[in-house]
């Protein structure tokens, strides 16, 4: 376990920005996902330190963040959402200045951050002015400060903002090669479904400032009872979803083009729908499984926030 | 694993103490004013006034020699700036001629280091790292101190040394040595104090721009109004409300010199430590984490 919350409230003000959220995050790529003002970069610089909370615990790395913030930020590589330079620094200088922030040694500082920008693809650019990078590369830059101290854990605040389809799939593709191959922990905070799709394998759903929900991907997405989509050809409509209702299915929801979604418990066979069907009048077309998607999860669980509220 | 192949080597370091932490930001304040040539060409003009008294020193180290005794004390006239063995010879280029170097050092640089990494939105980077806002200031200012410095404190120095390598004796050295250590701490006080105040205005502004209107007005405003004042009031001590005229009343009173304008040296102390507590006050507002991060 790296990071854990318990009944965190984060208030600027009079505005609630994260509402008594808990939740533990195992090691591996995280994902905290969740729409624009969720709360995800208030949780992520409240365990920087950056941000008091108003009333709840946390842990970060075995640490309390507010007792020793600076400590933290030793072990912890931040990727801010803001698109932010340090001016009159090239590439080189900023990645170096950062580390050496961070603590390491000035030697240590200039050597690591030589491997660091190379790593990242941006070797040949390193002596150019940051403020003269495309926002693809000062997003590595970005990157690179964050990675470059050789944190244990690693916070990347909507990494792809701003990136070409190209650039997008290249820093998801680093951000996959941190967590895997580089064995780092990483926090990925996105609004984006399938970039924290591609990435993670654990996520936290965010809804202003309520956490929603969170598990692993095959968790979340894992149907509590099957689906099947049906198209039909002809019979009556009305007759069909009663049919089917009588054989044993859960809920038949037809839309507007005549399908319908069907829910049923284990065990069900998918013979009884098909008699269903005979008996509306109809033609079966089409019946398939349907699998959950991340984005059903997400929109399930605001629909079920907005109702409950 | 070798870099070559993308790799990456996991890193195995003793954490560096907070000075080395806070160097860095310094050395890139310093280096700012360098990084493009007309910074150079201006530094050097900053220079000129200690330049033109050095050559002045050079073209005379023939047929001068120095006087029996150093003449620390009274007032400071045109005999004395062209006199190595007093005081008034090396403070000359810096407090009566080098207003003008100072406003184009500070407003280039000094006002403009914090300013302009809040617009740049680089504080946030700055403070997700094991450094503390106040560290953050600290290099700032040391950075900046050590540009002025360059130009006056350093310089003066290297005037003296010269003075003192030129004579044919140690009768120079013997002459100057009684005001010369009061001399240089003045100056380097007088940097440090008023590099504090240009960082810590650049500090309360949120760009680059906007810092130095603040830093002229308060610089030459202070200047007109204790200008008025002192005539109005007829009060010499009004002068003090500058902060530069404030500075080089210290710096006299430590060189033994008796300025024109006449008033307390403890007055402008007091003023400058006022003023520069204020703007602290306010830039640690300024400089609060969440006012950084949480907008």
């Amino acid at each position: 376990m790296s990071i854990a919350l318990e009944d965190v409230t984060i208030a600027y003000g009079k505005h609630v920005a994260v509402d008594r959220a808990s939740f533990v995050l195992p090691t591996g790529a995280v994902g905290l996902l969740g729409r624009n003002g969720a709360g995800k970069t208030s949780i992520l610089r409240a365990l920087l330190g950056l941000v008091q909370p108003s009333s709840g615990h946390m842990q970060i790395l075995d640490l309390p963040p507010n007792t020793d913030p600076r400590e933290v930020r030793r072990r912890v590589g931040y990727m801010p959402e803001r698109d932010g330079f340090i001016p009159g620094l090239n590439g080189f200088e900023t990645v170096a200045l950062a580390a050496q922030l961070s603590g390491l040694p000035r030697s240590q500082a200039f050597r690591r951050a030589h491997e660091v920008l190379w790593l990242i693809g941006l070797e040949e650019a390193r002596y150019r002015a940051v403020a003269g990078y495309s926002t693809g590369m000062r997003q590595k830059v970005k990157l690179g400060t964050a990675l470059v101290h050789d944190p244990d854990l690693l916070f990347l605040d909507e990494p792809t903002n701003g990136l070409d389809p190209r650039g997008r799939v290249e820093m998801l593709d680093l951000v996959a090669r941190m967590a895997g191959e580089l064995g780092k922990s990483v926090v990925l905070s996105s609004h984006i479904l399938q970039d924290v799709e591609r990435v993670c394998s654990h996520i936290v759903l965010m809804e202003r400032g309520k956490v929603l929900a969170a598990g692993t991907v095959r968790e979340l997405t894992a149907n509590a009872r099957r689906a099947f989509d049906l198209s039909v050809d002809g019979g009556d409509p009305v007759r069909l979803v009663a049919a089917l209702r009588q054989r044993g299915v859960e809920q038949a929801t037809p839309d507007a083009r005549g399908n319908v979604r069907l829910e049923v418990v284990e065990g069900f066979s998918t013979a009884r729908v098909f008699a269903a069907v005979q008996d509306s009048g109809g033609v079966v077309r089409r019946l398939v499984e349907h699998r959950r998607s991340l984005e059903d999860v997400f929109l399930g669980a605001v629909r079920d926030e907005e109702a409950g509220r | 694993m070798a870099i070559f192949d993308r790799g990456y080597r996991d890193l195995i370091y003793q954490p560096t103490r907070v000075f080395a932490r806070i160097w860095p930001i310094a050395r890139h304040e310093l280096a700012a004013m360098f990084r493009i040539r007309f910074g150079s060409i201006v530094f050097l003009a900053c220079l000129l006034p200690t330049i033109g008294q050095l050559i002045f020193l050079l073209m005379r180290a023939g047929i001068w020699e120095a006087a029996p005794s150093g003449r620390a004390g009274g007032r400071m006239s045109f005999g004395d700036r062209m006199d190595p063995s007093t005081a008034s010879f090396y403070l000359w280029p810096i407090t009566t001629m080098s207003f003008v170097p100072f406003l184009v050092l500070t407003t280039l640089v000094s006002v403009r280091a914090i300013a302009k990494d809040r617009a740049a939105g680089a504080l946030e980077i700055y403070w997700t790292r094991a450094i503390s806002p106040w560290s953050y200031f600290l290099g700032k200012w040391y950075g900046s101190f050590l540009l002025l410095a360059c130009a006056f404190f350093a310089a003066p120095l290297v005037l003296w040394i010269t003075s003192v390598l030129l004579a044919p004796d140690w009768s120079q050295f013997e002459t100057t040595i009684g005001f010369m250590p009061g001399l240089l701490l003045g100056l380097a006080w007088m940097c440090a104090m008023l590099s504090l105040l240009a960082v810590g205005v650049s500090a309360l502004a949120s760009t680059p721009n906007l810092a130095a209107i603040l830093w002229l007005f308060l610089i030459m405003g202070s200047m007109f109004l204790s200008e008025i004042l002192r005539r109005l009031l007829r009060e010499t001590w009004m002068l003090a409300i500058n902060p530069w005229f404030a500075g080089k009343r210290v710096v006299d009173q430590l060189a033994g010199i008796t300025p024109f304008n006449d008033y307390s040296a403890w007055t402008a102390l007091a003023w400058i430590s006022t003023l520069a507590v204020v703007v602290l006050l306010l830039a640690r507002r300024r400089l609060r984490v969440l006012e950084a991060v949480a907008t």
